[in-house]
C-alpha cells in the first residue's frame, strides 16, 4: 500500500497484531485453512490403517514417532485414537468454525453493514491471538510423553479422564493439554461472538434495517448467539473434568471403578459420566449449527447473485434460521438415547428432533425454489455453492434415521453417523466455504482466480468427497462400529472390507484433489487478473467498497436504500440494483 | 482503526439504548449466567443422583459465609456510589468509593482463602473428599477467580487507567458503570451460591 | 426382504424386524425426497441456465406444490415417529419380559477389553460382588465366597461367550466396571451403553441358533486357481473368520481355510467352496473404550432350548472361570 498514510503503524501492527478486520479475518482464514489440511492428513494415515490394517504406513511410517507408530511403522491402536480424537477436534474447532465465522464473519459482515470495523476491534484482535494459542495448544500435544488426547472428540469420562496418566505429570499430558486449548478456544469464540452480535446490532449504517441485512449477516448472528450461550457449559464441564484429572475429584467418576483389575479408589466416587455428556452435547448440537449456519449464509449469497433474482422467501428464511437456532438447545440428548433414557425422554428429544428438521427442509426448499425463473450463471463459486444442495440434503436426511430412538439402536455409533455428519460439514459445510473463498477472493486481494483450476479443483472434489462418505453409510448399515482400528476383527466388517478400501481410496484422491486450489489461492493472490471493483455485478454492500478495501473500508459511509437482493427488477436499467445507490442514481 | 471514529462508542443506539460497551457487556454476562447455570446444573445433578453427603455430614460455617455475603452486598453498594460520583463529576469521592470497593472485596477474599479453604485444607478436607467439596471448591474458587479478576479491573481504573478520566471523562465512566454491572452480577452469584452451600 | 436390499445384516432377534422396517422406510421416504429433489434441481439447472433464459424473474414463484411437499414431509415423518418409532421404542425400553416368560437373566459386566457373563445358576439368583475381590484372571467380577452369599455356589462366570438358549426371552442387565463401553450385537438388533455406576436392562430374543444363522450367512466363494500370489493371500486373509460348511474334497466341513487347505482344494479341483462365519454372532463394542475397542469382542452362542440346558449343565458343575486364551488375540 502507499506509503503516505496519515497514521503508518508499521510492519508489525499493521499486518501481525492488527486490529483491522479484514486483517484479522484473512489471519484467521490462512491459520485454518492450515489447520484444516493438517486435520485431514491426520485422517488420511487413520484411513492407510483402515485400508489395510497391520501394514507399515507406507513412505512416512517412521517418521510418526513412538506414540503412533510401532518400530515397523504399523500405526498402533493407541495412535489410531489419538488421531481420530484429533481429527475431530481440530477440523471442528480449529477449521471449520474459525474459518466460517472467524475468517468470512469477521472479514465480510462488517463491510456488509457499512461498519468501519468491529465495534471492539482490540477485542476482535484478542480471539485471533487467544485462537492461535488454543490451537499451539492442540499442537503441542502431539509432542508430551504419551502423545495427544485419545479419548475421542467427545472426551467421554471415565475414559478421558483416566487417559494419558501413566506418566507422573498431572498437567503435561495429551488430555489435560486437550482442556486447556478447548478452554482457550472457547474463550476466543465467546470473545468473538460478543464482538459479533454489537456489531451487527449497532453499526449498520443508515437504512440498512433488520429485513435488509444479506442473508450471510443473519446467519452470522445467529451462530453468534449459538457461540455465546452454548460454549459455556462446555467451559463448565472443561473445568469439572480437569478437576477430575488433576486433583482426583469425581465429578463424572461413579464409586467402585475398577481399571485393570485395581479398584481406583482415589477416586470419593458419587459422580456421574452422563453429567459430562449432558454438558456437552448442550454444546455440541448447537456446534453443529454453528456449523453450518455461516456455509448456508454464503450459499444464500451465491446463489442470489448467480440466479440473479432474489433468494425465494427471504423472510422465511431468516425466520427459519432463527428458529433453528433456538431449537438446536433443545434437542441434545438424541445424540444420548442408548445412555438408558427412558420413553418420556426418548419421546421429548426425537419428537424436536423430527421438529427441527422442518426448517431445515425449508430452507433447503427456499433456496431450491429461488433456481425457478432464474438466470444461472455458472461460475467456479457457483459450482461450489449448488454442489452444496444435494450433498446438504443427503446429510440432512441421513439424519432422520438417527433422529427417531428407535432406528438409532441399530445405527448409532456405526459408520452410518460418521457418515451421517461428514456429509453435512465435509461435501456440505466445507464445498459452500471453498464457493466463498472463490466469491471473495477478488474483493480480499484485488485479483480473480483461476476458473481452469477452479474446475480442476472443484469436480474431483464433489467426486470424491462422495466415493469417500458414501459407502461409509453403507458399512454403517451392515453394523460396523466406529473408531475401530481393524473392523476385519468382525465378520460382518470383514463382509464390507472392500468399502472400506473405496473409502481410503477416495481419501487419498480428496487430498491430491486440493492441489490446484493450493496452487490457485497463492499464484491468483500474487499473480492473478486484476479485478473491478464488483466483478459479480452484485448488490450488498462489501461490493461499493474498493478491491481490496484500505483501512476503515468506505471512503464515505454509504446509505442504505433497499433490501439485499434486488436482481432483476421490471424496469430497471441493469439486472441489478445495489443497495447503497438511490433510485435517483440508478436511472 | 481509533475507536473513537466508531459509531456508539458513547452515544446509546436508538435500538438497544445502550452504548457498545455496555451491550457487550450484557451479552457477556449471558454467557456468565450460561457458565454458572451450567455449574449449578450439575450440582442439581449431582446432589440428586449420587453419593452426595448430607447437609449436617458438611462442615461449611454458615457464619463466616453470611460475614461474606455482608461484605460483597457493602461492595455492590460501594461500587454504586463511585459510579454515581463519578458521573456527578466528583472524581475524588468516586476514587474513595472505588478504593472500598476494592478494600471489601480484598477483605472478602482473605475471609474466604485463610478461614475456609486453608482451614479446611488443613483439616484435610480437599475437593477430592466428596462431591460436594468437589462442586464447592469449583464454584466458590470459579466466583472467587471472578471477584480477583474485578479488583484488577478496578485497580487499573484506580491506578494506570485514571488519566482517561481527564482525556474521556464521559468514557471513563462508562467503563465504571460497566465494571458496576459485572461486580453486581458477581454478587449476584454469590448470594446464590451462599444458601446453596451453606444453608440447604 | 426388505431389509436385505439396505445392507442391512441378517435378523436374528423376533422383533428385529420391526426397526429393519423404520429403516427400510425411511430409506424409501428419503431416497423418495431426494430424487424428486434431485429431478427438479436438475431441471433447473437446464432449463434456466443463462444462455436459455436470460432475463430472470423479479417475482417469487408461487409455491403451491412446495407449500405441499412440505406438508407431505412433516406428516410421514410424524407417522414415521408416533406410528413405528415411539411404540418399538416402547418395546426396547419399556416392556421388559414379565415373570411368566421365564426370562433367562444374565448380567454382563463390560471391562477393558472383555465381555463378563454373569449367569445366576439354577438358583436364579446373582451372587453378590465387591469391587476389591476383583482379580483379572480369577474373578473378574469380584465375587464373594460362597461362605458369605450362599446365591453365589451356583453362580457361573464366563468370559466373551455368551451362551443363550434360542427362543426364550434374554433379559441383560448390563453395567460395566470402568469406562463407557456399549454392548452391540447387530444381527440381535440389541445395542445399549454399559455406564459404570448404572446397570441398565435390556431384553431380546433369538429366534436362530448360532447353526441356523451360519446357514443363513453362508456363501459360496471362488477358489483362486494359483496357491501363490496375491489373489490366493487376499483370499485366505479375507476368509480368517469363515469355515467351509460342507466336506470339499479331502478338506472336511468346519475347517478355516489356510494356505496349505487352499493347495489342497487347487489339487481337488475344486472351484467354489461355500463358507460361513465360525461364529456368525459378533458382540461388537461400539463406544470407544480406549486402545483395545478395536479387539473388545465376544461371541454369542445360540443353542436350541435342550442343548443350552445340557450345556449349562456341564459348565456350572465344572465351575471354572473361562479363560479363552483364543478370543483374546
Amino acid at each position: 500500500m502507499s506509503s503516505d498514510h496519515t497514521h503508518n503503524p508499521g510492519f508489525i501492527r499493521k499486518y501481525v497484531f492488527s486490529v483491522d478486520h479484514k486483517v484479522i479475518g484473512v489471519q484467521y482464514a490462512v491459520t485454518s485453512l492450515i489447520f484444516l489440511f493438517f486435520g485431514f492428513s491426520l485422517m488420511m494415515i487413520m484411513r492407510w490403517q483402515l485400508a489395510y490394517p497391520g501394514d507399515a504406513i507406507p513412505l512416512i511410517g517412521g517418521w510418526l514417532g513412538q506414540y503412533l507408530v510401532d518400530n515397523n511403522g504399523v500405526l498402533l491402536p493407541e495412535g489410531y485414537n489419538a488421531l481420530g480424537a484429533m481429527h475431530g477436534t481440530i477440523m471442528v474447532f480449529l477449521g471449520v468454525v474459525p474459518l466460517a465465522v472467524g475468517g468470512f464473519g469477521n472479514y465480510v459482515m462488517p463491510l456488509q453493514i457499512g461498519a468501519p470495523d468491529m465495534a471492539f476491534p482490540r477485542l476482535n484482535m484478542a480471539s485471533y491471538w487467544v485462537y492461535v494459542l488454543g490451537g499451539i495448544a492442540m499442537l503441542a500435544s502431539f509432542f508430551v510423553p504419551g502423545g495427544a488426547a485419545n479419548s475421542g472428540w467427545t472426551s467421554y469420562p471415565p475414559l478421558s479422564v483416566i487417559a494419558n496418566v501413566d506418566n507422573a505429570h498431572h498437567f503435561w499430558n495429551g488430555q489435560t493439554i486437550w482442556l486447556l486449548g478447548m478452554v482457550l478456544l472457547i474463550t476466543s469464540s465467546l470473545l468473538g461472538s460478543v464482538n459479533f452480535i454489537v456489531t451487527i446490532v449497532h453499526l449498520r449504517v443508515k437504512g440498512l434495517t433488520m429485513f435488509r441485512l444479506p442473508f450471510f449477516v443473519w446467519a452470522q448472528l445467529v451462530t453468534s448467539f449459538l457461540l455465546l450461550l452454548a460454549f459455556p457449559p462446555l467451559e463448565a464441564a472443561g473445568v469439572l473434568q480437569l478437576m477430575d484429572r488433576a486433583f482426583d475429584t469425581s465429578f463424572f467418576m461413579p464409586t467402585g471403578l475398577v481399571v485393570s483389575g485395581v479398584v481406583r479408589d482415589e477416586y470419593a466416587g458419587g459422580g456421574s459420566p452422563l453429567l459430562w455428556q449432558h454438558l456437552f452435547w448442550f454444546l455440541a448440537h448447537p456446534e453443529v449449527y454453528v456449523l453450518i449456519l455461516p456455509a448456508l449464509g454464503i450459499i444464500g449469497e451465491i446463489i442470489a447473485n448467480n440466479t440473479r433474482r432474489p433468494l425465494w422467501g427471504y423472510k422465511t428464511l431468516v425466520y427459519s434460521v432463527v428458529f433453528l437456532g433456538f431449537m438446536s438447545f433443545v434437542v441434545w440428548a438424541h445424540h444420548m438415547f442408548l445412555t438408558g433414557m427412558g420413553t418420556t425422554m426418548s419421546n421429548f428429544f426425537q419428537t424436536t428432533t423430527m421438529i427441527i428438521s422442518i426448517p431445515s427442509v425449508v430452507i433447503l426448499t427456499a433456496m431450491l425454489l429461488s433456481l425457478w425463473n432464474a438466470s444461472i450463471r455458472f461460475n467456479v463459486p457457483m459450482l461450489f455453492a449448488l454442489s452444496f444442495l444435494p450433498m446438504f440434503a443427503i446429510g440432512g436426511l441421513t439424519g432422520l434415521p438417527l433422529g427417531l430412538s428407535a432406528s438409532d439402536i441399530q445405527l448409532h455409533d456405526t459408520y452410518y453417523v460418521i457418515g451421517h455428519f461428514h456429509y453435512v460439514v465435509a461435501p456440505g459445510t466445507i464445498m459452500a466455504l471453498f464457493a466463498g473463498i472463490y466469491f471473495w477472493f477478488p474483493k480480499v486481494t484485488g485479483r480473480k482466480m483461476s476458473t481452469l483450476l477452479g474446475h480442476l479443483h472443484f469436480w474431483p472434489t464433489l467426486l470424491f468427497m462422495n466415493v469417500i462418505f458414501g459407502p461409509m453409510l453403507i458399512i454403517g448399515l451392515r453394523g460396523v462400529s466406529r473408531r475401530l482400528w481393524d473392523q476385519t476383527e468382525y465378520v460382518l466388517g470383514a463382509e464390507v472390507q472392500g468399502w472400506t478400501v473405496m473409502s481410503s481410496w477416495g481419501a487419498w484422491m480428496l487430498g491430491l484433489s486440493q492441489l490446484p486450489f493450493i496452487i490457485n489461492f497463492f499464484y491468483s493472490a500474487v499473480a492473478g487478473k486484476k479485478s473491478v471493483e464488483n466483478p459479480w455485478k452484485a448488490t450488498t454492500l462489501e461490493w461499493a467498497a474498493p478491491s481490496p478495501p484500505p483501512h476503515g473500508n468506505f471512503a464515505e459511509v454509504p446509505v442504505v436504500y433497499r433490501g439485499p437482493y434486488e436482481y432483476s427488477v421490471p424496469g430497471a436499467k441493469e439486472d441489478f440494483q445495489p443497495q447503497h445507490l438511490s433510485d435517483a442514481k440508478l436511472s | 482503526m481509533s475507536s473513537e471514529l466508531l459509531p456508539h462508542t458513547l452515544e446509546p443506539h436508538p435500538v438497544t439504548g445502550m452504548y457498545n460497551g455496555k451491550f457487550g457487556l450484557w451479552l457477556f454476562l449471558a454467557s456468565e449466567v450460561m457458565l454458572f447455570g451450567a455449574l449449578f446444573s450439575a450440582y442439581i445433578l449431582l446432589r440428586t443422583h449420587g453419593d452426595f453427603p448430607s447437609h449436617e455430614e458438611t462442615t461449611l460455617n454458615y457464619k463466616i459465609g453470611a460475614l461474606n455475603t455482608f461484605l460483597l452486598i457493602t461492595s455492590s453498594v460501594t461500587m454504586v456510589m463511585a459510579w454515581a460520583s463519578f458521573k456527578l463529576n466528583e472524581p475524588s469521592k468516586g476514587k474513595l468509593y472505588l478504593w472500598l470497593t476494592v478494600f471489601l472485596s480484598v477483605a472478602f477474599l482473605v475471609i474466604k482463602i485463610k478461614f475456609e479453604y486453608l482451614h479446611k485444607i488443613h483439616h484435610g478436607i480437599t475437593p477430592d473428599t466428596s462431591t460436594f467439596y468437589a462442586i464447592y471448591y469449583c464454584m466458590t474458587g470459579l466466583h472467587g477467580l471472578h471477584i480477583l479478576g474485578g479488583v484488577i479491573v478496578m485497580l487499573y481504573f484506580l491506578l494506570p487507567g485514571f488519566g482517561l478520566w481527564r482525556k474521556n471523562p464521559e468514557q471513563f465512566t462508562n467503563r465504571i458503570e460497566c465494571t458496576g454491572l459485572y461486580w453486581h452480577f458477581v454478587d449476584l452469584v454469590w448470594i446464590f451460591l451462599f444458601p446453596v452451600f451453606y444453608l440447604l | 426382504m426388505i431389509a436385505s436390499s439396505f445392507w442391512l445384516p441378517p435378523n436374528i432377534a423376533e422383533r428385529g424386524s420391526e426397526i429393519d422396517i423404520i429403516i427400510s422406510y425411511l430409506h424409501i421416504f428419503m431416497a423418495v425426497l431426494f430424487v424428486v429433489w434431485g429431478v427438479y434441481f436438475a431441471y433447473c439447472l437446464v432449463r434456466f441456465r443463462a444462455s436459455a433464459n436470460p432475463t430472470a424473474t423479479y417475482a417469487d414463484a408461487k409455491a403451491k406444490t412446495s407449500k405441499a411437499a412440505e406438508v407431505i414431509v412433516i406428516v410421514i415423518e410424524a407417522i414415521l415417529l408416533v406410528g413405528f418409532s415411539i411404540p418399538v421404542w416402547a418395546y426396547y425400553r419399556s416392556e421388559p419380559p414379565t415373570a411368566d416368560k421365564n426370562p433367562l437373566t444374565v448380567r454382563v459386566v463390560a471391562q477393558q477389553f472383555a465381555w463378563n457373563i454373569h449367569y445366576p445358576g439354577p438358583d436364579g439368583k446373582f451372587g453378590k460382588t465387591r469391587p476389591e475381590l476383583i482379580d483379572e484372571a480369577l474373578n473378574p467380577i469380584g465375587l464373594v465366597d460362597a461362605s458369605e452369599d450362599p446365591n453365589r455356589a451356583d453362580d457361573y462366570v464366563s468370559v466373551n461367550i455368551f451362551h443363550i438358549p434360542k427362543d426364550r426371552d434374554i433379559l441383560v442387565r448390563l453395567t460395566s466396571k470402568d469406562v463407557i463401553h456399549s454392548f452391540a450385537v447387530p444381527l440381535l438388533r440389541v445395542k445399549q451403553d454399559a455406564i459404570p455406576g448404572m446397570e441398565i436392562p435390556i431384553w431380546f430374543k433369538a429366534t436362530k441358533t448360532s447353526e441356523e444363522t451360519q446357514k443363513i450367512m453362508t456363501r459360496a466363494y471362488a477358489v483362486p486357481e494359483s496357491a501363490a500370489g496375491r489373489r490366493a493371500e487376499k483370499f485366505i486373509n479375507r476368509n480368517r473368520l469363515l469355515i467351509t460348511m460342507s466336506k470339499n474334497g479331502s478338506v472336511p466341513a468346519g475347517t478355516t481355510l489356510t494356505a496349505e487347505h487352499l493347495k489342497t482344494l487347487i489339487a481337488d479341483g475344486i472351484t467354489s467352496v461355500d463358507l460361513a462365519p465360525a461364529f456368525p454372532v459378533n458382540i461388537q463394542c461400539a463406544q470407544l473404550c480406549g486402545l483395545g475397542h478395536y479387539r473388545m469382542k465376544g461371541q454369542m452362542v445360540i443353542h436350541e432350548s435342550d442343548d443350552y440346558e445340557a450345556w449349562f449343565a456341564e459348565a456350572g458343575v465344572e465351575e471354572v472361570f473361562e479363560d479363552d486364551e483364543e478370543e483374546d488375540d
